[in-house]
């Protein structure tokens, strides 16, 4: 899965990604240098618990299917794949949008192989 | 007997795991070479296949699954001769070596046992403490029971006590107490780990995670959400006129948008300054006052843990619904926003109201 997260980066220009259940648990991560896997796990985690929790407390139980997090020094997206989150970490510039289509193909590889 | 006659099927599916590793060698292939490895009686080989991979993707469950296996039937295989060692030499370290292997082949009793021998010849050796916390740790994790979890505390504390530099004993008592939501008692004794090893990687990520739980902890447990007493404690500047004015202007404005079902603006203290609601099922406004308090605080701080920077927005999407959340310095907005009318123009829905 790694691999996987590693070639997304590649794709997009990504600084990194990982894959988080939806309780929080780092399932894998393709991070650069700059962070520290757990720390940014449990910080992302943290993040999109209490996010999820409070869309439900608005009566939206069925939950977000994305979320994205832009920050003066980055940005963040959180995509929903059922089980588990897709995180993706990136600069400023980097506009997910044009990379939908790389998105789209990871998660789908991602998913396919938890199947398999 | 029965192994024996399985070796030739073992034998043919360890090829086959070897040319799928050879033609493509991902986790999953890795995994089922170490295992089919295994099988055909080759642990050692299997131990360090997978030891390895490990190291390169310590997160895949396919590999922490095999890790597991291997590491058990690795431990079988190398017990025998713990077992003659130890008969042959009784010391406190044959002792150890035989228990951690039993621990780790899955015979907690008989490890338990083999350091009470130990612990009676031994009274005051920090390592038969050491090990002893581990395996009734090992003991809590398979049974839950919490007299096992105070064993475990008592034992590894005695270890510290007896060998107050070893970096090993002290980082598992932390650990151990992380595991079990005890962040209070973990806290010095990372701090104790820290003043020693300043940049131990594996410490300051313990510690990451210890202070941002006791923060969360403390916050749930005085009924705030999430970091509200942290953007508490900021000298914030207090609302002015002109502030108090553009919320008002916002409000005013997404009266205009049908597709804005509810907005709430708040100062850089996080205090309310205004808010509108409109009559709608798709978002329930009945007990929104701390989930929309989180969104407009909690999750400013949250956020800036990230290493990203301040953020500046954060826009949550769903079935035909977003909520968008904006920092705008002195203010900070949180819209609610109805997907009927489509869901591709609601950033720059959200773009013209706080623009």
């Amino acid at each position: 899965m790694r691999e996987i997260l590693k070639e997304l980066n590649e794709q997009t220009g990504a600084v990194g990604s990982m894959v988080i259940t939806t309780d929080g648990i780092m399932v894998a991560a393709a991070l650069g240098d700059d962070f520290e896997e757990d720390v940014m796990a449990a910080f992302a985690s943290s993040l999109l618990l209490s996010l999820r929790r409070c869309v439900g407390a608005m009566g939206k139980q069925d939950g977000m299917t994305s979320c994205t997090v832009n920050a003066s020094h980055g940005k963040l997206i959180f995509i929903d794949m059922d089980s588990c989150f897709l995180v993706v970490v990136a600069s400023k510039t980097t506009n997910f949008q044009s990379h939908s289509e790389a998105i789209k193909k990871t998660i789908l590889k991602i998913t396919s192989r938890k199947i398999a | 007997m029965f192994n024996k006659l399985l070796l030739p099927l073992h034998k043919a599916l360890l090829k086959r795991a070897s040319a799928q590793h050879q033609a493509g060698p991902d986790a999953s292939s890795t995994a089922n070479l170490a295992r089919a490895l295994v099988r055909a009686g080759r642990e050692d080989e299997a131990f360090t296949i997978i030891t390895s991979a490990r190291k390169s993707s310590p997160s895949d469950p396919d590999i922490k699954v095999a890790y597991d296996f291997v590491r058990r039937r690795h431990a079988r295989a190398l017990l025998t001769q713990a077992i003659k060692q130890l008969r042959h030499d009784k010391t406190p370290r044959n002792y150890i070596r035989t228990a951690d292997l039993l621990r780790t082949a899955g015979n907690h009793q008989k490890a338990l046992s083999l350091m009470d021998e130990v612990q009676y010849a031994f009274p005051d050796h920090w390592g038969v403490e050491l090990s002893m916390g581990r395996l009734y740790f090992t003991r809590f994790e398979a049974t839950g029971d919490p007299a096992a979890l105070t064993q475990c505390i008592t034992h590894t504390e005695r270890a510290i006590e007896l060998n107050p530099d070893h970096y090993k004993s002290t980082f598992f008592l932390a650990l151990t107490h992380v595991r079990v939501g005890m962040y209070a008692d973990a806290h010095p004794l990372v701090e104790s780990l820290l003043a020693k090893f300043p940049s131990d990687p594996r410490s300051l990520a313990l510690k990451a995670h210890v202070d941002h739980a006791m923060s969360t902890k403390e916050s749930e447990e005085q009924g705030e959400p999430s970091d509200q007493k942290e953007s508490e404690t900021h000298e914030a500047a207090p609302p002015t006129n002109e502030d108090a004015l553009r919320a008002k202007q916002m409000i005013e404005e997404s009266a205009a948008k049908p597709e804005i079902l509810g907005v709430f603006v708040f100062d850089s203290a996080g205090g309310l300054l205004d808010s509108k609601i409109r009559e709608s099922d798709s978002f329930d406004f009945n007990s929104c006052t701390e989930p929309v308090g989180y969104m407009a605080n909690g999750c400013i701080s949250d956020a800036n843990r990230l290493g990203i920077g301040t953020l500046e927005s954060c826009i949550l999407t769903g079935d035909q619904w977003q909520i968008i959340i904006r920092n705008l310095g002195s203010l900070k907005v949180v819209a609610f926003v109805d997907g009927e009318e489509g869901v591709a123009d609601l950033d720059n829905v959200a773009l013209e109201l706080t623009a």
